[in-house]
């Protein structure tokens, strides 16, 4: 179907698509989950990061980090290039300050980010980036907290909440269902890590650390990793809300196959 | 010129604004005073040059050094500030424009001769008055003076300077300033430009070579009127008082410096 259409970034097939770029984005869809979501009081990160092995410490391989200040960012896809892609940011930021003298808006470096994220996709000597990166961080001008999402194709979009990674499509219905804009970020933290454990599966998945961070109003619009005991709870509160879930699905599912 | 050296006289055939410039704070907003000489050496390539250069609608600089080098960065920091502001939605403030400046010049300093001072006013933080000399140092100050002619008056700014003079107040001390170095200062000359900025819009103001506050041929004038007064004080005969008509005609004297 792609007879050789598939093999650069710069040739669109006679559909219209870039095979690479869709290639690129099942890498995406192939790692662990990042959900994203605005809230009353901030904005927060949180990530489904999955353990290769036993062994490996926790804190190990982050995938949400700091970018400035104000901003953070995670990624869900190739380590790698989510690390690059977290570098470039910090580089955009870092940049800004030097020469506006002034921290970088959330919008602002997101679309830069989203420019190099393009140029990427556009020149044979490149290859796309195997991750897509989500970008938190308060807006002093408008006074909020802003959420972004820059895809491996350079789309940047603004969000209240979603997803990206293996667990996207359900998390963001999920998302869609809470209206976490109405919540603040403490009460929103609990409810994500559930989502992130009802997406995961623990027979298919490798196991996964819970990883966030956020800009609060509390935190006058820092972002920051979440404390580890708020974490730990948030974490421990949201995989027991998921088995809950679970068994009341699986005893239906059960007394369905009893009627049977 | 080595890559750390400053270098204080520009290269032959330079045309340089051999200049007196100022900006300084007052009550309501800031105002900037410029003179208009523009030379190549001893040659005055214009009498009427305009050295204060509107960056924003808010925000104007003073140039001094090269003036070819000075216009091509003010234009890339007019370009990179309207950037700004279609990308933010809102015009850049003052801090911003003179970060921008100064990053321009810091990042290019072996190449450039620019000293500029950038003054505005802005809804965060009101009037303000940036000094980046040659080497893209950034540095707030009340009153800023700048160019060749700025050695002669820094101890009469600092002298006379308040900051909460009103618009006329701040205006005349400007032009007084600036017309002082243009009478002492060979390079600095022609007529006085000035701007005032409030925060809504600019006022530009305009002093004729011939209407100076100050220049050394009125105070030559004014000597030769004194001697004058004395000598038909010492006419009218010994009977008046002598020594308080030579104090009177010193006190012309004085006063018209």
């Amino acid at each position: 179907m792609a007879a050789g259409y598939d093999y650069a970034t710069n040739v669109i097939s006679s559909e219209g698509k870039v095979y690479q770029l869709e290639y690129a984005a099942k890498a995406v869809e192939s790692s662990g989950t990042t959900v994203g979501v605005q809230c009353k009081d901030g904005v927060i990160l949180a990530s489904e990061k999955l353990m290769m092995s036993k062994m490996l410490v926790d804190s190990t391989c982050k995938v949400v980090h700091k970018v400035d200040d104000q901003i953070g960012v995670a990624y869900s896809g190739i380590g790698p290039d989510g690390k690059s892609i977290v570098g470039l940011a910090q580089n955009i930021a870092h940049k800004y300050k030097q020469n506006y003298g002034e921290r970088i808006a959330p919008g602002v470096l997101a679309q830069q980010l989203g420019d190099i994220l393009y140029a990427y996709t556009s020149y044979a000597a490149y290859r796309p980036f195997g991750a897509h990166a989500l970008v938190c961080g308060y807006d002093e001008d408008h006074k909020e907290s802003q959420l972004y999402l820059c895809e491996l194709d350079g789309t940047v979009t603004r969000y209240w909440g979603t997803a990206v990674g293996k667990g996207a499509r359900s998390a963001r219905t999920e998302i869609q269902k809470l209206k976490l804009t109405e919540k603040t970020c403490a009460e929103a933290l609990p409810l994500l890590a559930k989502i992130l454990h009802t997406v995961h599966d623990p027979s298919k998945d490798k196991p996964f650390v819970l990883e966030a961070g956020w800009a609060t109003d509390a935190t006058k619009g820092t972002f920051s990793r979440v404390p580890k005991d708020v974490l730990a709870a948030a974490d421990a509160e949201g995989k027991a809300a998921s088995e809950a879930d679970g068994a009341a699905h699986g005893g239906a599912a059960a007394a369905a196959a009893g009627d049977a | 010129m080595d890559s750390h050296g400053i270098e204080e006289v520009p290269k032959q055939g330079d045309v340089a604004t051999g200049t007196t410039i100022l900006a300084c704070e007052y009550r309501d907003g800031v105002v900037l005073v410029a003179d208009s000489r523009t030379s190549t050496g001893s040659y005055v390539a214009n009498r009427v040059s305009d050295k204060i250069v509107k960056l924003t609608d808010n925000i104007y600089a003073c140039r001094s050094g090269s003036a070819a080098d000075t216009q091509a960065v003010c234009d890339y920091a007019k370009r990179f500030l309207s950037d700004y502001a279609i990308q933010k939605g809102r015009p850049a403030r003052v801090s911003t424009a003179a970060h921008v400046l100064s990053s321009i010049v810091y990042n290019n300093k072996d190449n450039l001769s620019v000293g500029l001072i950038v003054a505005g006013v802005d809804d965060v933080d009101g009037p303000q008055v940036y000094s980046i000399p040659l080497g893209g140092t950034l540095v707030r100050q009340p009153l800023a003076v700048g160019g060749s002619g700025s050695v002669f008056i820094y101890a009469m700014g600092d002298a006379d300077y308040t900051p909460d003079m009103d618009k006329d107040a701040a205006v005349a001390f400007g032009r007084r300033l600036v017309s002082h170095a243009m009478a002492r200062d060979g390079s600095s000359g022609g007529v006085i430009r000035s701007v005032v900025l409030t925060g809504d819009g600019a006022e530009r103001g305009f002093v004729p070579g011939s209407e100076l506050p100050f220049s050394l041929e009125g105070m030559a004038d004014g000597l030769a009127k004194a001697v004058e007064e004395v000598a038909e004080h010492r006419a009218a005969g010994p009977s008046s008082s002598s020594s308080s008509a030579g104090a009177a005609a010193a006190a012309a004297v004085a006063s018209r410096g």
